[in-house]
């Protein structure tokens, strides 16, 4: 090795501190003595000192990509966590829309409501559409509804669509103003005139063919055909009777669809869609489907009572959810919460007319 | 808590894990630059700089030491913009908010100290690749000389070691002629004024 080289290495040594005391002790005194090699040990030293730093500059910067990634990486999650929600939320709206995901629970509570021994109840699912105290407190503004005091705009929707082609049509005519109601299923027909009124829709796509107000528990047990021949049994009437007796409120004001009931009508057969699946699979039917039209008019939980198809269903209850304002029900010139069942008739094999 | 930490990896060779943290700072430093006419690379070359003074600050710091890490880097950040744009000339005597600056004295001492790595830093850029490489896994890395003449691919440590004092000597070659110049520089400059 050249003396230069050796040179290097000691002063290495000894900026590294790897010298002995003594040798230590002999650099020192050399250096005093050789400002030439002192100055060598400051430029090694400085040497040392920019190629610390510059490693240092080199971490620094790699420091930036990994942190960069890093950021990068925390936000990707914060927005798959983001999403995760959303679409958790989503399901979970979808789940509690769903009428397949929920029981009818009607028959449990009216029989519920019937015995009045409490401790006959049996437990209650939890998977019910409405709960026990929705189902009361509406059955109890139902059961508010009088039939003779039923407002002629007021909830007399419909009307069968198909008088012409039903032969059981007739027998819906004759019942037509014979307001049948009962505590659970008050089903209203209509006064003779409606149908007038209606004919110009007669063979409008959708309509209601009857009208309900609330739960048509009723007309599960029996088909549409026998809905429509329906007649009530004296003992039913007269636990309606008794029921009507023991209702403590009324209404003085029937709710009304803005326009009344022709627009009403009109509305949903403008904007109503037959489901492309369901005329496919040539679904038809009566969907029934129960809201709550609020103080405000507002229509609230839809659901549907009667299901006949999933993607009927659907529209159904899309087009009832998104009907305008109505014309909030009224007591003693208050407006109140009321509920109703409306009908709507999906039939295939429209005329061209329309 | 965090702070501590940091010091503590900056003080025992873990600068990568403390800068990672220290980059938390950036988007800050980064907004102040931008505002006041600066680049993005800008940005990031100043913040570098800074987060190697505040290692080098760190490095002879007692424990007990009264500054804070987020305030010193965050002012040698602002410190070095200003420097850069007095250099620049884009900006002159709008420093008024700088004065009060917490550490200023703290910061632009260790910058004066840097400011001699740099010259010989740029010394450094003209050795060849091996031989940064050879003295950075040495005095930066503390790498063992068996593990460097690995690395390199040298067949003996005697021969490993022979190639780093040359790469050595003449790094330490142009440190002293940097010296000489700018000694040289400084004479003349004095004697011209």
């Amino acid at each position: 090795m050249r003396a230069e080289l050796e040179q290097v290495e000691q002063i290495e040594k000894y900026l590294l501190n790897q010298m002995s005391a003594e040798e230590k002790v002999e650099f020192e005194s050399h250096m005093n003595t050789n400002e030439q090699l002192k100055q060598k040990v400051n430029a090694q030293q400085a040497v040392v000192g920019a190629i610390r730093r510059m490693g240092v500059k080199t971490a620094a910067a790699s420091a930036y990509g990994a942190w960069k990634l890093r950021r990068w990486l925390m936000r990707a999650s914060v927005s798959i966590l983001i999403a995760g929600a959303l679409f958790g939320s989503w399901y979970a709206w979808t789940m509690v829309n769903s009428e397949e995901d929920c029981r009818d629970c009607t028959k449990i509570y009216e029989s519920r409501i019937n015995s009045d021994a409490v401790e006959d109840h049996a437990a209650l699912p939890d998977n019910c559409c409405q709960s026990y105290e929705d189902y009361r407190s509406t059955r109890e503004v139902q059961s508010d509804i009088q039939p003779d005091e039923f407002h002629p705009f007021g909830f007399e929707l419909i009307l069968d669509t198909c008088v012409d082609e039903s032969p059981d049509s007739e027998v819906v005519e004759e019942q037509s103003g014979n307001h049948v109601s009962n505590s659970n299923n008050v089903v209203i027909n209509n006064e003779g005139d409606d149908i007038g009124v209606t004919s110009e829709f007669e063979n409008a796509v959708f309509g209601a063919d009857s009208v309900s107000v609330n739960d048509i528990t009723e007309s599960e047990k029996k088909d549409n055909q026998q809905a429509k021949t329906y007649q009530p049994d004296d003992q039913l009437l007269k636990s309606i009777q008794d029921k009507n007796d023991l209702k403590n409120g009324r209404i003085d004001e029937q709710p009304g669809f803005p326009g009344g009931e022709s627009a009403l009508q009109e509305y949903l057969w403008k904007n109503m869609n037959y489901p492309l699946g369901a005329q496919y699979r040539k679904v038809e039917g009566t969907v029934y489907v129960s809201f709550t039209i609020s103080k405000t008019g507002d229509i609230m939980n839809t659901i549907v009572v009667k299901s006949v198809d999933r993607e009927l269903d659907k529209e159904a209850k899309r087009v009832v959810s998104e009907m305008p304002k109505w014309e909030p029900g009224k007591r003693d010139g208050k407006p109140i919460d009321l509920r109703y069942t409306i009908p709507v008739q999906f039939i295939l094999g429209v005329p061209d007319t329309l | 808590m965090n702070e501590s930490k940091i010091i503590h990896f900056l003080q025992h060779d873990k600068q990568d894990k403390a800068f990672r943290r220290l980059y938390k700072y950036y988007p800050k430093v980064e907004k102040h630059i931008l505002i006041n006419s600066g680049s993005k690379e800008e940005a990031l070359d100043i913040f570098q700089d800074a987060l190697v003074i505040l290692y080098q600050k760190v490095q002879n710091m007692s424990a007990d030491s009264p500054i804070k890490i987020d305030g010193f880097l965050i002012n040698t950040c602002k410190l070095l913009w200003s420097n850069e744009l007095r250099k620049k000339k884009v900006r002159t005597g709008d420093d008024s908010g700088l004065g009060r600056l917490e550490f200023k004295d703290e910061i632009e001492e260790q910058m004066e100290k840097e400011e001699k790595f740099k010259i010989i830093e740029d010394v450094l850029q003209k050795l060849g690749e091996k031989c940064k490489k050879i003295l950075e896994m040495f005095y930066f890395k503390s790498f063992s000389m068996e593990n460097i003449a690995k690395k390199i691919g040298y067949k003996t440590v005697k021969s490993a070691k022979v190639q780093k004092y040359k790469c050595m000597e003449s790094a330490r070659q142009m440190a002293l002629e940097m010296s000489h110049l700018s000694a040289s520089q400084a004479g003349s400059n004095t004697e011209m004024s």
